[in-house]
């Protein structure tokens, strides 16, 4: 067994459990061997609460506003929309040391039907106030992802995808407070990726250099609050930029990279990857989704030779 | 039990006081121009034996202090009376009812937690008593002697999400939470047995593993004394009080009625309001 965002995500969460005994986990009867480790080492740390998300949150608020900090363990899809006004009033208005650890980003679990695709979350937490979201793409930074959470005593969100990814940062001499790492330089396009995708983004981006186009690959692992000072001179540096993730049209990196070049006046010409704005019924794994909406190496290279064809032209 | 209150007010100065409390957060509402008045009317005798009977230990001086018991008003558009008692114990300057649902103001019509003595934000429903679990079970776990107090709107128990916390409380038998039913059998537009029904309520929470009392809910001393029996518990069950109330309590023309449930009075109504509650205040006062 490889070492996964879960094991990365326990790990940093039973460091903390150990030295803070105000640290609580509830889970909304979820399982993960990291967690299991932590409920045997330190049993009253850990509390299941049944499968009641509405409750868990509400539960999560009470014990925060009275000295706790608490992490909240489940799937993206099930612990973000269904108790979405808990996470607001009982969390985010009160601006609570609550982290929200979910499993299953984007098409994890996209075999698993609708109920299970974590695509709309993102879009859903970014309206709160006071939440700090991570979009990890390697376990290096979903450690960190959850002791910057846990530090900061305000809300956070930090999902998890299910691939065993490398590390993408050294751990040691990475400063993950910036919110977003370069994986590839490049002057010509800029790709800003979260998630799964930065690896796609960032094989793509090797393919293209030996074809002569230089690409900037952006990892943009914090998706709230975003630094839009140093996101906007890494673009500002080029003349065309995609954005790919595993998420609706709405409301993700595509949204935020558009709202903040708009903010800034910059005008580099923009495309948008993404899974649409549409329902993906059926059995949709991660592969058949690379295919339907070209979220794969080919398709993101192909992407950006149209980009830099255009900007070329322009 | 060392936590227990001592002394209890006689009765009369603590009619005295509830109807006091109704006045002032009629008084509120007249000057916001909106408000919930039959809501807060409702609880106004429970808010009574929380806050003046010695249930509560709390201390107005240090609205943060650790120990405090917890209360939260879920149903939180009975605010007007929270207001009032926030403002007469001081949390709050008196100045603030008359800039209630203002220009910015500190108070606005449902409670958020910018408020002194306000323990979580309400007004959206069913969500206090799990936010009261979660602070009943962090207390379990640091051994601390504050409880738990949430006051439920009988029609909020529509809502699922209480019976996830009830079921939570109940499992966790975290005896140090304690919630009323401000049980007037009315909702926003309609009597609760005709639009969801909540019956048998007690048997309701019996079942989700609660300890059920019911009392009259404009009896003080009634409700003080449940309240301060469930109190007193070191173990055991959640502690549920139904308490019956009439919505609207002390304003014939508001009492029991589907009409009055944010309705403001208009022209003679408030003249009615008024003298109404006044003349039960001087009856108190002057015996």
């Amino acid at each position: 067994m490889g070492y996964d965002f879960r094991d990365a995500v326990f790990e940093s969460v039973r460091d903390v459990a150990r030295r803070d005994r105000n640290a609580i986990v509830l889970t909304n009867d979820m399982g993960a061997m990291g967690l299991d480790q932590i409920r045997t080492e330190l049993p009253a740390q850990v509390v299941n609460v049944g499968i009641a998300e509405q409750n868990m949150m509400s539960v999560a608020g009470g014990l925060a506003s009275a000295g706790k900090s608490v992490f909240v363990y489940g799937i993206c899809a099930h612990i973000t929309a269904r108790c979405f006004e808990q996470i607001k009033i009982d969390i985010c208005v009160p601006d609570l040391p609550v982290v929200l650890l979910g499993v299953g980003a984007g098409l994890s679990y996209g075999v698993d039907g609708p109920t299970h695709h974590g695509v709309e979350d993102i879009a859903v937490l970014r309206t709160l106030a006071n939440l700090t979201i991570y979009n990890p793409a390697d376990v290096t930074t979903a450690g960190a992802a959850v002791a910057l959470s846990y530090s900061s005593r305000r809300p956070s969100y930090v999902r998890m995808d299910k691939e065993q990814l490398d590390e993408l940062y050294d751990r040691k001499s990475t400063d993950f407070s910036r919110g977003m790492g370069i994986v590839a330089e490049g002057k010509d396009v800029a790709i800003v990726a979260t998630g799964v995708h930065v690896w796609t983004a960032r094989a793509a981006a090797q393919a293209l250099a030996k074809d002569g186009i230089s690409v900037r690959v952006i990892d943009l692992y914090r998706l709230k609050p975003v630094d839009t000072d140093a996101l906007g001179k890494l673009l500002a540096e080029v003349r065309a930029v995609l954005t790919v993730e595993e998420n609706v049209a709405t409301g993700g990196v595509g949204t935020i990279v558009a709202e903040m070049l708009g903010d800034l006046g910059l005008r580099p010409r923009l495309h948008r990857m993404s899974l649409g704005d549409k329902f993906l019924l059926g059995s949709a794994s991660r592969e058949w989704a690379a295919e339907k909406f070209g979220l794969s190496q080919p398709g993101i290279e192909a992407a950006v030779r149209k980009l830099f064809e255009m900007s070329r032209a322009s | 039990m060392q936590d227990l209150p001592t002394t209890r007010p006689n009765l009369r100065k603590l009619d005295l006081k509830a109807a006091e409390l109704r006045l002032a957060a009629l008084e509120t509402a007249l000057a916001g121009g909106k408000g919930h008045i039959p809501p807060a009317f409702s609880w106004a005798d429970v808010a009574v034996a929380l806050f003046y009977a010695g249930v509560l230990q709390i201390r107005p001086t240090q609205p943060l202090w650790n120990e405090r018991d917890r209360f939260i008003l879920s149903k939180g558009h009975g605010c007007l009376t929270l207001y009032a008692l926030l403002a007469d114990l001081g949390y709050v300057d008196a100045e603030e009812l008359s800039r209630f649902a203002g220009k910015g103001s500190l108070l606005p019509g449902h409670p958020d937690t910018l408020i002194p003595g306000v323990e979580a934000c309400s007004g959206s429903l069913g969500h206090g008593l799990g936010v009261g679990a979660g602070m009943a079970l962090a207390s379990r776990l640091d051994a601390a002697p504050w409880r738990v107090f949430v006051l439920l709107g009988d029609g909020e128990c529509n809502e699922g999400s209480i019976w996830e916390a009830a079921m939570f409380a109940g499992h966790q038998r975290l005896h140090n939470l304690i919630a009323i039913v401000d049980r007037n059998r009315l909702g926003a537009t309609d009597f609760t047995e005709n639009s969801l029904s909540l019956e048998p309520l007690a048997a309701r929470f019996r079942d989700f593993g609660w300890e059920v009392a019911e009392c009259d809910g404009h009896s003080i001393g009634a409700v003080a004394d449940h309240l301060q029996e469930a109190r007193s518990r070191r173990e055991g069950k959640p502690f549920a009080l139904i308490a019956n109330t009439t919505k609207g309590k002390s304003v014939p023309f508001m009492e029991n009625s589907p009409l009055w449930h944010h309705r403001m009075p208009k022209g003679k109504e408030i003249d009615v309001a008024r003298d109404t509650l006044r003349s039960i205040i001087a009856g108190l006062q002057g015996s």
